[in-house]
């Protein structure tokens, strides 16, 4: 049975009817219209659908909506506020880390997260360090290196 | 032939300015292309010749949707063809334009009063035959116009577009090929919310829904309720080869020396080397599944699609629906990745055949994981065995390659049916031909890449392209190159240390091709080659070809590490591929070609079980991962004087070649059968 849920979106309230084991990828996708964030595996696999929830990054396939009512949401559309870019967003860019692009909205999110989080008093990141953080998102057109570059970037000091 | 110095078919095809370019107002400039773009740059490149060539920015030239309605028929956008046909045809028709207008600065306002009909060729005088070469075309970093968008989440994609009451569909498939339904239950699926019909026809079974969500869980239920009766064909990723090796099928002779003459003098001071490679199944396995939306309306069918080929997905449509040509309109829209003949074509027919049963409704049409990994038209399972000697001096005297493999097309109107899973579905007992091969002269199948680029007194190079195999197989990237040139690279190595050389020297030594050994010595200074100390665990291994033995060369050292599994730890790779229109666009192919090729010789094969493939999903089928992929010190040789040539395919086989004689240093022992895991080392051990 459908119900009615209330989240906050981009900094936006918004409610859906939908049934509480609704994945959250598709409510972002057949209820928001927000197609930033891409269906990969429908099993928490790939990350192609990663989103950031209260500065967590997960797999949108695999949370159901039930468990992210009224809790801060953020999509790939929310790094660009004002059809700007985000500072990660302008280094993907300038290092062109992306051939399809397809798994690039997940890995922008996850990479989001992981340089939020980040202590301002620890070094810059390592590549290990970036790259067992995206560990949890594939490419297939190998644009690894430029993607860990972008993100080292971005968190050096 | 092509007359004017032009080298391009798709020039012969379209030899009309208004073939490939449109004015259709002042100050608007469109390039129309047959070539598709699947985030390999092409649309980028392409502008930046007309550009070049018109002498205006590049802002200005608009890189026009691909579709069978204006687009040049190009056929397949495939084996890194794109600026020689597309590229070369713009070029001419750009460079056409110039002279017709015969003004010394370009002024967007002349280019409407160009005839469009007016034959390229019969502009382009003699003086302009060594064209491409004259000009600098090469700004060499022009940004890519389709990745803002995509980086900001923008709909790029065809999964997310939306046409006014456009429904979801999704299918389900048979647990695996040949198999027949017998029975299924409808109702449970229609009793969730949004899910609107469940489409049956034969062995054709599909959902439609509001939402994509509502298609996945209705898919998920009928899937639940349906029987089907399961043929056992035997197949099984395990005794693959021995299978290839037994069945029947078409001899393609590559090169026939004949037997080696008895040369005594040099009778006992050869060495014979004899030995088999192998590579299983690989998918293409895109990280968004395949999609299409179609729609039918009246006489006209139009159909969205990330087909590599517009025109022939256009004419197997017409063949499958008994629909005129003229009636089905293909529209190209970009999607994930492809990197050969993936589901693309498939999820269309399956698209278009919903649509028709549904007149009027737009009919979305996603693929699920699982059916994009088990119903892949796999990168075919293949085995070539060689025999080669070499003299005391490091001389090759001769070579002989035998391969066994199924083909590498099973494309759209190369096949005597329409080449789509949806044949098979709606017509028990019809079984999709065997796959084919593009002919040698253009590149080949099985045979690309077969004969050594080396010099050789006596080669030998023959196929057994296998038609008797249940496995359905079509183009993957660099399609017979990548298992041929690990085989030809293992082989020159264990040669080399027969005869006691250093295995760049002894590749060197048997080279004439100055571009070729200019690219080995510079991997060969970049990687330290010389000064590099291996240890018990880590050591170097090196690749190379000349891809298509025409096209672009590239040579690859690898550092490894052996613990667990092997681990990748930096990658060289001096290319060649001649004139540089994008520089990075060129780096970016190469370094995402010799990642892929990383991923195909550490860990991908396809298991098959009794006919059932049951790699179908990540966990299962692993693909490289970032703790994976090692740093790449990529070169590109500056040949501005020489014909530009495709990049994206060719290090898929000497990255992996360099990995196993790296793999082969460090243990002591060859590994022969692809991919270089734990199983196969195992199994070469024991």
């Amino acid at each position: 049975m459908d119900e009615s849920f209330e989240l906050l979106v981009n900094g936006a309230k918004r409610v859906v009817e939908c049934e509480p084991g609704t994945p959250l990828l598709w409510v972002l996708r057949d209820h928001l219209e927000l197609f930033g964030t891409k269906f990969g595996c429908g099993a928490g696999l790939c990350g192609a659908c990663t989103v950031i929830v209260e500065n967590t990054a997960v797999n949108s396939c695999d949370t159901p909506v039930w468990s992210i009512e009224n809790k801060e949401i953020t999509t790939v559309e929310g790094l660009s506020i004002n059809g700007g870019m985000s500072r990660l967003q302008e280094e993907f860019l300038a290092c062109e880390a992306a051939q399809c692009g397809y798994c690039t909205s997940g890995m922008l999110m996850r990479a989001t997260s992981f340089l939020n989080n980040r202590d301002y008093e620890t070094p810059s990141p390592t590549r290990a360090e970036v790259c067992s953080v995206l560990d949890a998102n594939l490419c297939r057109c190998g644009i690894h290196n430029r993607a860990i570059e972008a993100i080292v970037r971005v968190g050096e000091k | 032939m092509p007359s004017n110095g032009i080298n391009s078919p798709s020039l012969d095809l379209n030899p009309t300015i208004g073939d490939w370019l449109s004015f259709t107002q002042p100050d608007y400039i469109g390039i129309k292309s047959g070539k598709v773009e699947f985030g390999q740059g092409i649309g980028t490149a392409l502008r930046q010749i007309v550009a070049s060539e018109l002498d205006v920015e590049v802002e200005s030239i608009h890189y026009e949707t691909v579709n069978t309605d204006h687009s040049p028929n190009e056929a397949f956008t495939a084996g890194s063809m794109s600026i020689e046909h597309s590229g070369n045809a713009l070029r001419a028709a750009a460079r056409a334009v110039r002279i017709l207008i015969a003004s010394p600065e370009s002024d967007p306002t002349h280019f409407t009063e160009i005839d469009m009909a007016i034959n390229i060729r019969s502009v382009l005088d003699d003086e302009n035959q060594g064209f491409g070469l004259t000009r600098n075309h090469a700004t060499n970093r022009s940004p890519r116009i389709d990745l803002p968008d995509k980086i900001r989440g923008k709909s790029a994609f065809l999964q997310d577009w939306r046409l006014p009451n456009q429904l979801f569909a999704r299918m389900i498939h048979p647990p695996q090929r040949g198999c027949e339904l017998s029975a299924h239950s409808p109702e449970a699926a229609l009793a969730i919310s949004g899910v609107l019909h469940v489409f049956c026809d034969k062995s054709f079974l599909a959902v439609i829904a509001r939402n994509e969500y509502s298609a996945i869980k209705g898919a998920e239920i009928v899937l639940e309720s349906a029987s089907w009766s399961i043929p056992n064909s035997g197949i099984d990723s395990d005794t693959i080869f021995e299978r290839l090796r037994k069945t029947t099928g078409v001899t393609e002779v590559y090169a026939e020396a004949g037997d080696d003459p008895a040369d005594d003098s040099r009778a006992g001071t050869e060495q014979v080397l004899e030995a088999t490679y192998s590579r299983g199944f690989i998918a293409h396995a895109s990280i968004g599944t395949s999609c299409a939306i179609a729609l039918s309306e009246g006489d006209q069918l139009t159909v969205w699609s990330h087909t590599q080929g517009i025109y022939p997905l256009q004419a197997d449509l017409a063949r499958l629906l008994e629909h005129r040509r003229e009636n089905v309109e293909v529209i190209h829209v970009p999607a994930a990745g492809c990197y050969g003949h993936n589901p693309a074509d498939d999820v269309a027919a399956e698209a278009a055949i919903l649509a028709r049963a549904f007149p009027g409704t737009p009919i979305a049409l996603t693929w699920s994981r699982e059916s994009e990994l088990a119903w892949d038209p796999f990168g075919p399972a293949a085995i070539a065995d060689i025999s080669a000697r070499v003299a005391p001096t490091g001389e090759i005297t001769s070579w002989d390659y035998q391969a066994f493999s199924t083909g590498h097309s099973t494309r759209p109107t190369t096949l005597p049916v329409p080449a789509f899973w949806a044949t098979e579905l709606l017509n028990p007992g019809v079984v999709l031909s065997p796959a084919g091969d593009p002919p040698f002269i253009t590149g080949g199948g099985i045979g690309r890449n077969a004969i050594p680029a080396y010099r050789i007194g006596r080669v030998n190079a023959r196929a057994l392209r296998c038609d008797q195999m249940p496995v359905r197989t079509s183009a993957l990237r660099s399609l017979g190159a990548h298992l041929n040139v690990f085989a030809i690279e293992s082989h020159m190595d264990d040669l080399a240390h027969l005869v006691y050389m250093d295995p760049i020297d002894f590749r060197i030594a048997n080279l004439d091709d100055q571009r070729g050994i200019d690219i080995l010595n510079r991997v060969r200074e970049m990687s330290n080659w010389d000064s590099y100390i291996p240890s018990e665990s880590t050591g170097l291994g090196v690749g190379y070809a000349r891809y298509k033995n025409k096209g672009a060369w590239s040579a690859c050292v690898a550092e490894i590490e052996v613990g667990n599994s092997v681990v990748v730890r930096n990658l060289w790779i001096a290319v060649d591929v001649g004139q540089v229109i994008n520089l990075d666009g060129v780096r970016n192919q190469i370094e995402g070609g010799a990642i892929q090729s990383l991923s195909w010789a550490l860990m991908e094969r396809v298991r098959i079980r009794q006919g059932k493939v049951i790699t179908d999903n990540w966990e299962d089928y692993p693909i490289i991962r970032f703790t994976e992929v090692p740093p790449i010190h990529l070169e590109i040789l500056d040949r501005p004087e020489e014909q530009s040539l495709g990049s994206g395919e060719t290090v898929m086989g000497p990255t992996t070649a360099a990995v196993g004689n790296a793999v082969a240093g460090v243990l002591g022992i060859r590994i022969r059968e692809l991919p270089l895991d734990s199983e196969n080392i195992l199994k070469a051990i024991s």
